[in-house]
Parts: structure tokens; sequence; C-alpha cells
């Protein structure tokens, strides 16, 4: 008899036991689910062009890119007081996703084939591991372009930025042929990158020092107008495998959105380099190498830049 | 009986965890810097309803312009409450001469997440000589050729076309010279 | 009697009679006296290619550049850019044939300096025609005055190109003096606003001892300063492409190289224009076979001395080998370029360096055909050294469209080439036929040296 009580009484208690554990992790799951933070929608709509070129109006909270306001407060030839730009690329982590392609081309208005940042397969020799190769306009320290230009159009900035002004420039394209690592792009006034342009004209490229116009010279020019605000450039944010690293080196730090370096730190543990080193022109970008790589090296396997 | 004794525990235990929820333990968090054998050290301590709380993850960070920049891993608070950190000592100060330095808590089990904000003084000042200075040079802009070769340019441009003015006034003396006049 | 050798031998002439100086005058004169049926249609000819060069450059700016123009990113100078260094090459004739033979006193320049002088003013402008062509914002040509930065490369080659303008048209104007003078005397039938030019433009001249002096100091000057200024345009030409970092251009031979190649293009071009000239306005008693003869030595010398510093820039770099210019050689000597590569090489230097050492290649004819050649392969030699240049930068072109990868220049670029060319010979054709192409008086004076004073005769 009492074995009997006893097991039922112990029964209960199990039961008991689990009914509460339940219940206590539905209550706490309601109360944190009360308590999180959700994003306030702050009722303004922005237009924003999405990855694939279309105009879509959300809610500005939904963006990371500020709205129209914000940008374009510096005059072109004034560079953002105070901060040195810097970019760094983890080789090791570049999967040829070019995502920060198309990021860059539809943050600028730019239409494929124009690419201001290119992903390049690169092998430096035959028994040498290939490795893809994000390259910017390194906005080089010694800028052998800057020093071509004869009407002074392309100049280098107090932040560090080599600033091609579309208003000035007379389309002689010699800074084209000084800069070696072709990182300047001429607008030849292609149809369908005109057609664009006009149609988005209202909400033109708003983070570039100066937009592209055709007859003109234009380049990747690290979106200074959002960094001064702490927006990081679309290459940075977009890329899925954090590749490119961004900062002040005045501040000695680099992110990539979600990982922050000390820059000295990073570029002396992993042996920064500069492409070209030789040359003397001092670029601004420097390069991780591609050890210890996040995953193999996988070819191409489209063709991306068909169409004229 | 039994069937009542059930809900009675249920309705208890969710009342029990929504109190505990709503009224979720509060911590908040005080940073001071030190120095030990002439290093920095930024200590941490987490209090929660006035006594000191132990065995909570601390992450310390000092913000820059694009993110915030981890400093050292986590550190769990001793017994008293205090997690103490390694601070850097040659960090570049933002423009204002001070460093913004964050705390935080993410996801305790009793105490959430929570962050104190906080200045310092331990670094070193921006090297601004970094920065682009307006000097002359071959690539600078207009206004900053080298003096060398505004001096050398002007001269040998003066000099060339100087000749040729001088030949074009001649040419006119020729003019000058002629005895008939028509 | 002008006795038949006269022109062969330097030192020794005879006086003549006023007769033959008014055979000498009115055979000078005679292009522009008369314009047959030919020279009408010739000029008609020449003023239609221009007219169409004019519309294709309207339809390159009205219409979108990337459709008209084969230019890309990466190969973004074209055939105007080689055009353009083909024109101040070739307006080193000036420097060649009327200053530097005229001051080390190789007398046989002197039919031969009026019309170097034309065809060096008639280039360097056509220089410029062709480099405004490539400009992607033409509107926008007067920055270069307001904006200018001096330590470009750019900008010293407009002042230099500006300044050699200048000279030359002055060197052309006042050896044309005297000439004007007789135009005005001796020509008859001419529209009255014509003989006004004339007598405007001789400011007066009267062949007195005074104007003289002026006239002579006045020209030696200038002809000792074309000639730096000549070497000056070329070798700042050559700078546009040495002083970026390319490996194609990474040279220190540039100025040299391209200097040495501008004389033979301007022996070549006397020759050329001597050849058509003689034939066109029948003046075979004073550009003569003794000319041809020696230009025909003139053109083996610069020949040798282009051949010499091609060495210097293409088997040097060639032994080593360099990875920087391996690419770059490869494709010249056995890549896509071969062939032109080859072909320039063989019609550009060696024939012309080799075959004119048989007197028989000296003659008018062969040397022509020679000269030709010359002048074709001097055209694409330009071509080889600036659009090869472009298609081997050091990163390396990946994943662009086809029209980017290879460049071929378009309908619309080759029109504004040829009407470059066209109305380089419009300018020397109307100007001989407005002035005398032959300057009457230097050849005179040369065959009476001997005797201290001018006969001037009105």
């Amino acid at each position: 008899m009492k074995n009997e009580n006893e097991e039922s009484s112990r029964r209960n208690f199990l039961k008991l036991g689990l009914l509460s554990g339940g219940a206590v992790i539905a209550g706490a799951s309601i109360v944190k689910a009360l308590a999180n933070e959700e994003p306030k929608k702050t009722g303004e709509m922005v237009k924003v062009l999405t990855a694939d070129g279309k105009m879509v109006e959300v809610d500005s909270s939904m963006i990371n890119h500020p709205s129209e306001q914000v940008l374009k407060e510096h005059a072109i030839r004034e560079g953002i007081a105070g901060k040195k730009f810097i970019m760094v690329i983890d080789l090791a982590r570049c999967a040829n996703e070019r995502k920060c392609i198309e990021g860059c081309q539809s943050m600028h208005g730019m239409l494929a084939p124009i690419e201001y940042i290119k992903v390049k397969r690169m092998q430096d020799s035959e028994l040498a591991a290939p490795y893809w190769f994000p390259q910017t306009c390194y906005q080089c320290d010694n800028p052998p372009c800057t020093k071509v230009c004869p009407v002074d159009a392309t100049f280098k900035r107090t932040d560090g930025i080599v600033v091609v002004d579309s208003e000035r420039c007379i389309g002689c394209k010699f800074c084209m042929a000084a800069c070696p690592y072709s990182a300047r792009t001429f607008n030849f006034g292609r149809p369908e990158q005109i057609a664009f342009t006009e149609a988005h004209k209202s909400d033109q490229d708003k983070c570039c020092t100066s937009p592209s116009t055709e007859g003109t010279v234009s380049k990747c020019d690290f979106c200074p107008e959002s960094a001064a605000k702490g927006i990081l450039p679309s290459c940075v944010t977009e890329c899925p495998n954090g590749t490119i690293f961004f900062g002040d080196e005045l501040e000695d730090a680099v992110t990539n959105g979600e990982e922050t370096f000390r820059l000295s730190e990073l570029l002396q543990k992993r042996a920064g380099y500069r492409q070209f080193e030789e040359l003397g022109t001092k670029p601004r970008v420097y390069y991780l190498p591609p050890v210890n790589r996040q995953f193999p090296f996988e070819e191409a396997t489209e063709v991306h830049n068909q169409a004229e | 009986m039994k069937k009542y004794k059930y809900i009675l525990t249920i309705c208890l235990g969710v009342f029990f965890t929504l109190n505990i929820g709503a009224q979720e333990k509060e911590a908040t968090m005080t940073l001071s810097f030190a120095k030990v054998d002439s290093s920095d050290v930024c200590n941490v301590l987490v209090v929660s309803e006035g006594k000191p709380v132990a065995d909570v993850t601390v992450k310390l960070f000092v913000q820059r312009l694009f993110g915030l920049l981890p400093i050292g891993k986590d550190v769990t608070t001793d017994e008293s409450g205090i997690a103490t950190f390694e601070f850097p000592s040659n960090i570049p100060f933002n423009s204002d001469g001070k460093l913004i330095v964050l705390a935080k808590v993410e996801d305790d089990e009793n105490y959430g997440s929570f962050e104190i904000k906080s200045e310092t003084n331990i670094g070193v000042k921006e090297d601004l000589t970094k920065l682009e200075k307006a000097e002359r040079s071959l690539s600078g802009s207009r206004d900053n050729a080298p003096i060398y070769f505004i001096v050398a340019s002007i001269s040998i441009i003066t000099g060339i076309w100087g000749t040729l003015i001088y030949v074009v006034l001649q040419i006119f003396k020729i003019k000058r010279k002629k005895t008939v006049t028509i | 009697m002008i006795k038949n050798d006269i022109s062969l031998d330097k030192t020794t002439f005879e006086t003549f009679t006023q007769e033959e100086y008014m055979v000498m005058k009115s055979d000078l004169l005679q292009p522009v006296q008369k314009i047959g049926i030919w020279g009408k249609v010739w000029i008609g000819f020449l003023i239609t290619i221009c007219l169409l060069g004019i519309y294709a450059y309207y339809i390159q700016e009205s219409k979108s550049k990337y459709v008209t123009v084969s230019l890309r990113d990466y190969t973004m100078w074209g055939v105007y850019i080689s055009n353009f260094v083909f024109f101040v090459a070739l307006s080193l004739i000036g420097v060649l044939m009327s200053a530097v033979l005229k001051l080390t006193h190789f007398e046989w320049y002197r039919p031969l300096s009026r019309i170097a002088e034309i065809i060096a003013v008639a280039a360097i402008m056509l220089a410029g025609v062709s480099i405004v062509a490539a400009m992607g914002r033409p509107d926008r040509l007067h920055f270069l005055v307001l904006h200018g930065r001096i330590q470009s490369p750019i900008v010293w080659d407009i002042i230099v190109i500006m300044t050699y303008l200048v000279t030359s048209l002055i060197l052309l104007f006042i050896p044309l003096i005297p000439s004007l003078s007789t135009c005005k005397n001796h020509l008859n039938g001419k529209p009255k606003w014509q003989m006004k030019m004339y007598e405007i433009l001789s400011f007066g001249w009267e062949g007195t001892a005074e104007q003289w002096k002026i006239l002579k100091k006045s020209m030696k000057i200038l002809t000792v300063l074309v000639i730096p200024l000549g070497v000056s345009i070329h070798t700042v030409t050559a700078w546009l492409f040495a002083t970026t970092l390319r490996a194609e251009w990474d040279s220190t031979n540039f100025g040299a190289y391209f200097v040495s190649g501008a004389f033979l293009l301007g022996v070549a071009g006397m020759v050329v224009a001597v050849f058509v000239i003689r034939k066109a306005y029948n003046l075979e008693k004073y550009l003569t076979e003794m000319h041809f003869d020696k230009l025909g030595k003139a053109l083996v010398l610069m020949s040798f001395i282009y051949i010499y510093f091609n060495i210097n820039e293409y088997l040097v770099p060639a032994y080593k080998m360099s990875g920087l210019h391996a690419n770059h050689l490869l494709s010249l000597f056995t890549g896509d370029e071969a062939f032109f590569y080859w072909s320039v090489i063989l019609f550009g230097m060696v024939i012309p360096g080799i075959l004119p050492l048989f007197p028989k290649m000296r003659k008018p004819l062969p040397l022509f055909i020679i000269t030709i050649g010359v002048v074709i392969a001097a055209w694409f030699k330009r071509y080889l050294i600036v659009i090869p240049g472009l298609a081997h930068p050091y990163l390396p072109i990946q994943d662009v469209p086809n029209s980017w990868k290879h460049y071929s220049p378009s309908l619309v670029e080759m029109t504004i080439v040829a009407a470059t060319f066209a109305a380089m010979l419009l300018i020397v054709t109307l100007f001989s036929r407005f002035f005398p192409i032959i300057s009457v008086w230097e050849v005179a004076e040369g065959k009476l040296e001997g005797k201290d004073e001018i006969i001037n005769y009105k």
C-alpha cells in the first residue's frame, strides 16, 4: 500500500516538475519576445536602388544607406577633415562572389560592364596558387594619374582620396594611360548607360564625389560622403565573406562591417602588402596574402560581361 | 483534485516566470582605469541591486568611426564582480583627444544584454602628419607646382617668345624702311 | 645662258641675264598664275574628303562615342593619338630641310625650304586637330588655358606646339616677303583681292640693302631657334608616353627615338612632295635629279640612324625579355602584330636604308616609290607604338566584352584620319596656288653666289 502511494506521489512529483519546467520556459520566452527591441519605423519613405537595378521605396529604417539630405556636404576639393581612409583586402576570403561589384554598380548607378571594383583571377606563377583579386582604385599616395592631368580635374585630397571632378575633366584620358593598375574607366556614352542615368537623374549616385558624365573619366572613390558619416561603402558591406576592410588610418582601425581590427596589428600579423610596391605609387589599399584560406579556390563558372 | 493541482501548478509556474522575466534582474556596470605594473588596465565592475555579480562575460570595445574595435578577449567577472582587461596604451584618440570605451554584456542568462559607455584619456594623439599636406609637388594641384618648375618654364617661354616678338617687330621695320610711299 | 649643270655645282655660278631671271620667275609663278583642270579636280577631291571628315566628327560628337568610336577602357587612345604623333613627326620636316640644311650650308636646300615650311605648318595644325578630335569634352578646350597645370606633359606639348607653329609661320612668311613683291609685280589677270593681299603682306618690300639686312638677320635668328623647338615638340610628344609607368613606354630612349623617326619621315615626305610638285607644276628645272640624289642619300642616313634607335628600343629589351616587357615584345615579334611590325621594319627602315645606296634607286621615280612606302610604314609604326602599348596592361584584362579586348579603328575614326591628311594636302596645295612654292629669290641668290649683291628686278 505504502509503495503504491510512494510511487504515485513520485510520479505526481515528476509530472509537476515537467509541467513547471514547461511553464517557466513558456513564460521566459514570452518575456523575451516582449522585451526584444524592434527597429522603430520612422515613417519616412526613401527611394532605394536594389542590387538588380530596380527602384523601390522602403522605410528609411530599413536601409543602411542614408537618404538624400545627409550626403554631399563637402565641396569636391575639400577632404573630409581629420580622416585618411584606407582599405585592406583579405585575399584568403575572396571567393569571386562579385557582390562587391554589384553593390558598387547599384550604388553608383553604373551598369555592367563598367566596374569601379574589379575581381580578377591572378596566378603569380605556374606552381603558385591562383587567387581571386578584388581591385579598386588604390587612391595612391604618390599618384601617377594626378601628375599628368592637364586641367587639375583629378587631384589628391587631404583625406587620402584621389577624386575626379567631372565638371572639370576634358576627357583626354591621359590619367587612364598613366595608371598602372588600369583602375580608371571612361564614360564613352554607352547608350544603355546614358538611358539609365537619365531615368534615374533625381536619385543619381549620391555617395560619389562626382557622378560620371559622358566624356569624362570616373573611378572608385572610397565613397567618402557616406564614409564621413560612419557608413561603410557598399563593396565592404555586400561581401558575404567580409573580404574588404575599410577604415580611417588615423584611427588605426579597419572593419568589414562585422569584425574590426587594429590596422597596424592586422598588417603586421597577416603580412599585408601593396600591389606593385616597386612602382612607387604608394597605394592606400593593402592586401593580406591568401594563406590559410577559409575555403579552397574555385574557378569561375560563368562569364559576366559579354554584352557590349 | 489531482487535475486541479496540475492546473494550479502550471498557473503558478507561468506567473512566477513572468514575474521573474518582467522584473529581470537589472545589473549595471562601471568602468574604471588603473595602472598595474606600468601597463594600463580597464576594470569593469558589474553590480546588481547593490551587490557585485560574478560569472558574467564582459566584452570591451573602443568606438571607432565604422565600428567597435574589440579590446582583448571576453573576460568573466570574478567573485568581486570585476572583469579586468589589459588596455593598450597606443590607440589613437578621436579628434577631441579622447577615446570612447564601451563595455558590453551580451545575452547573459540572468541579466540579459546591457552596456555602458565611458571615456578615457589613455591613448595617443592622432598622427596628423599622415594627412596629405598641400605642398608643392609634381602631383600637386595647379597652384602647387614646384617653384623650380615655374621658374624654369616661365624663363624658357619668355626667352623664346621674346625672340619671336623681336623678330616680328623687325619685320615691321621693313615696312617703315620703305622709301616709296603709295 | 644658264649652264645645264649649274645646279650640280654649288661653287661656280654664272651671272645670268634679266631674260633668264624673267624665265625663272615666270616658271616659278606659273602655278600661281594658272590653274588647270586637274588642279581644280584635285582641290575638289580634297575638299570633299575634308567635308566627309567634318561630317564624321559631327556624327562622333552627336551620337554616343561608344558606338561611333572603337575606343574602350583599355585601349582608350587610338588612331587619333597615333595620327597626332605622325603629324608632329612630319612637322619636323621644316627643321630638317629648311633649317638644318641652311645652317650647314647644303645649298641644295634652296628650292626645298618653302615646301618644307608649308608642310611643317600644315602638319602641326592638323596634329592639333587630331588631338582635339580625341578629346572627350572638346567644349572644354579653354580649360587648358584657364585651369592648365604646368606639371602636365600635355600642357608642355601645347606650349611647345603653339610656339613651333608661330615660329614656323613666321619662318614661312619672312622669306616669302620678297616673293610676294614679285607676285605683286609680275602676276596678271588675278582678282583684285589677291593683288591687294600681296600688297599688304609684302610689307612695302623694295629690296633695299637695309631691308635685306633686316630680312636676313630675322631669318637667321629664327632658323637657329626653330631647330631646338622642332626637336622639343617631338621630344615632348614622346614624353606623353614616356612619363607613364606602362612597361611598353617606360623607356629612356623614347625622346631620341621619336626625333630620329621624325627626321626619317621628313626626308621621305620631302621626296614625295618634291616628286609630285615637280610633275604637277613642271618645275623639273628647279627640283632636279640632283635633289633626288641628295635626298636619297639623306634617306639612307636617316634610315640607319632610325634602325639604330630601333635596335636599342626593341632588341635590347628582347635580349632580357623581362616579365614586364615580354607580352608586348612577343606580340610584336611573333604575335598578333607581327605582320604589321615586320612590314613596317622592312618598308620603313630596311628598304630605304639599303636600296638608295644604288644610284639607280636615287632617280626620281624609284625613290618616290620607296618613300611612299616609308610614309605609310611610318604611320603604322606610330600605331604600333600607341595601341599595343595599351593592350598589355600590368593587370590582366579579364571578363570584358569582345570590343574591349581588341582595338580596330571604326569607320568614323578612319574618316577623320583621312580628312586630316586631306586637309594637310589641301593647305599645301592652296598655298602653292597663291604663293610661289619655290622661293624665287633664294634660288636666284644661290645661283648668284659669289656676287655681293642680289639683282632685284621689278
